[in-house]
């Protein structure tokens, strides 16, 4: 049986951060891991009559993924360095895990841990994420090095990714818990 | 994403790793980070998890953006409609239907369009051009609304009538007086108040209007949004089909609905009512329809009693004359819609659907302040006036072949009353009344018309146009 057409949509908009990670990861450029998105989600409407149901839709969109990923990878440059199969083996293990609604459920606490930031580390994100400075452009307006504004956006992240783990835990309870 | 180790990952692994999806690793670091992510699959995974968060960072700080700006437009909108406040909550879950429309319509749109000379991402910050405006409006900036300007994105405001434009994306719109709108980029729209009607190319298709909680994609239609001040939302669909979705409060999807042509649903425009179909509209909401028999003044009987009320949103402008060698066209209206005065070089027409008769009389009174070239009136089907039946009341070139005109010349004093039968042309189907004030050297021509009926007059007349009484 195949999947419909609504189904295939609403999948890709639930999947679409992990998605958009998985490409990213494949292709290292933000534009890039958009079309191919695209391409993905044509492919998905075109072949879901290939399609028998959700966990399959899902396994799908992982493989096509890493297939769409790489070759618009060596498309886009024949010097393009790409990761050992191995590399994406483990990230496709990731994938198929599916963990639910992974994205849209951190959303929320992703949002609450944005809201704790304050200072140097906000105007980092901000240059970051909401003006889309890379690299030298980044550290010039963040008045750093290139060096220390990588170290210290990396803490960043790592800090955004414990607390999004803490709110996790917090919205399931499980935190008070283990206090 | 679970990012919760046995072997908690340090700083530098998310160094590496966000120089890695930055494009920021040499060639040697690179092949480091390889490695270890290829042996270790923490390493990897970290890859995985760091990329979506950032994508999730970005979609927030993009959707917070949106929040700001539409909180001012909000401000400006309640602020419009006189402290009446129309746009409720219902504004703050338009910017997050429209930042989550975002990247549906572009997956849609992907579906019809791949042709990598048209990116999806738009840049521009046209979002299409006005190709037809029957009201008065005005862009965020203030910049009155004209034809054949470009529109830039952002809100639009139409105080009255309607405006016609084509996105950058090559999708037509309406957008119904008063309302207020906006225009993301050529794919995106939302509603704020008004009604929006969309007719979408198939390479334009996943053209997305977001009202309210409500998010409308196309999937190869023509369709209507229109969003009421108390928050309802209505859709119908005219050919093809779309998917409305709704949303809560917390931004999740509640519902999917598929509407199909011929169908219309009513959503209600809060989480707790369920949406509800609706009774198909036959066209969009959008324009005024043509006078039929049995509106005021037009009949297919005996002369009515009441007379034809002016919409000034019903006129358009009327073959390629009117404002014709950049001459002003200007059209007002006065007596609540009863008297309707051209000024400048300005030809109008007034949609209709009349079967012209051999009985048929157009009767109406008109005041001819300075008759320029051409003062007259007629009816038409074809939006042409080498081909419409005309006729000319005064002016200095009233002896053109495209018009009949009478011995009699109107005055320039005061209100003139007419009668024409127009005998000679039946039988034939009209669709539009076409009242001009020609002068398209000096733009100095003005006119005046009042009290117009068509109707039927058994009483036998004489003569193509005959003019019965052609004094006041």
């Amino acid at each position: 049986m195949a999947v419909n057409e609504e189904l295939v949509v609403r999948e890709l908009w639930r999947q679409r951060i992990r998605l958009l990670a998985y490409i990213e990861v494949i292709v290292r450029d933000r534009d890039l891991a958009e079309d191919v998105f695209q391409e993905i989600g044509v492919a998905a409407l075109t072949k879901r009559d290939q399609i028998n149901d959700r966990e399959h839709l899902v396994r799908w969109l992982g493989q096509a993924a890493r297939y769409h990923g790489l070759t618009a990878a060596r498309n886009r440059s024949r010097h393009h360095r790409l990761f050992d199969s191995r590399v994406l083996d483990h990230i496709e293990a990731m994938w198929q895990r599916d963990e639910p609604a992974a994205a849209d459920v951190s959303g929320a606490a992703l949002e609450t841990c944005l809201g704790q930031l304050t200072g140097y580390n906000r105007k980092l994100i901000e240059l970051r994420y909401r003006q889309g400075l890379t690299g030298s452009a980044l550290a010039e307006a963040a008045g750093r090095s290139k060096n220390t504004v990588y170290v210290a956006l990396a803490r960043v992240h790592k800090a955004l990714a414990e607390c999004v783990t803490r709110e996790l835990r917090r919205a399931d309870g499980s935190e008070g818990a283990s206090r | 994403m679970n990012i919760d180790r046995a072997k908690p990952l340090d700083g530098t692994d998310y160094e590496a790793a966000l120089r890695l999806l930055d494009d920021e690793l040499d060639a040697t670091r690179f092949d480091e980070l390889d490695r270890q992510a290829s042996e270790d699959p923490a390493k990897a995974e970290l890859l995985f998890t760091l990329a979506a968060q950032r994508w999730a960072i970005s979609e927030l700080l993009a959707r917070s953006t949106r929040l700001d700006e539409l909180t001012q437009v909000e401000t400006q909108a309640i602020r419009h409609y006189d402290g009446k406040r129309v746009v409720g909550r219902g504004l703050r879950w338009a910017a997050v239907v429209a930042i989550a429309a975002s990247l549906l319509a572009v997956l849609m749109v992907a579906t019809r369009d791949r042709n990598p000379a048209t990116p999806l991402q738009q840049s521009s910050a046209t979002a299409g051009s006005i190709v037809a405006l029957h009201g008065t409006g005005s862009t965020q900036t203030g910049q009155t609304l004209i034809e054949g300007m470009d529109v830039p994105t952002g809100m639009l405001r139409i105080d009255a009538g309607f405006v016609d434009l084509i996105t950058s994306r090559g999708v037509h719109l309406s957008l119904r007086g008063p309302g207020v709108y906006e225009l993301t980029d050529g794919m995106r729209a939302t509603v704020q108040t008004g009604a929006l009607a969309a007719s979408v190319p198939e390479y334009a298709t996943g053209f997305t209007v977001a009202a309210g909680n409500i998010r409308v994609v196309d999937l190869g239609t023509e369709f209507s949004v229109e969003r009421g001040p108390d928050g309802r939302v209505r859709v119908d669909v005219f050919t093809g089909r779309v998917q409305a979705t709704e949303f809560d409060p917390a931004g999740r999807v509640m519902n999917t609905h598929l509407i199909a042509a011929a169908h219309a649903r009513i959503f209600s425009g809060d989480a707790e009512t369920a949406s509800t179909e609706a009774p198909a509209r036959n066209r969009p909401p959008i324009k005024p329809q043509p006078l039929v028999a049995g509106d005021p003044g037009l009949s297919d009987g005996s002369r009515p009693t009441d007379t034809i009320v002016f919409n000034p949103a019903a006129f358009s402008s009327y073959s390629d004359q009117d404002a014709m060698h950049d001459q002003p066209s200007q059209l007002q209206m006065t007596d609540g819609g009863q008297t309707v005065t051209l000024i400048g070089n300005a030809w109008k027409a007034l949609p209709l659907e009349y079967d012209v008769t051999v009985d048929t009389v157009l009767e109406f009174e008109c005041r001819i302040t300075r008759a320029g070239e051409l003062i007259g009136i007629g009816l038409d089907d074809d939006n042409n006036h080498a081909t419409g039946k005309l006729f000319a009341l005064a002016g200095r070139e009233t002896e053109l072949p495209y018009f009949d005109y009478s011995p009699w010349s109107a005055s320039t004093d005061g209100w003139c009353h007419v009668r024409l039968r127009l005998d000679a042309e039946a039988p034939r189907h009209v669709r539009q009344l076409v009242l001009f004030a020609d002068d398209d050297r000096s733009g100095e021509a003005e006119a005046s018309f009042r009290n117009i009926r068509i109707y039927r007059d058994h009483a036998p007349g004489a003569g193509r146009y005959s003019i019965l009484e052609p004094t006041e």
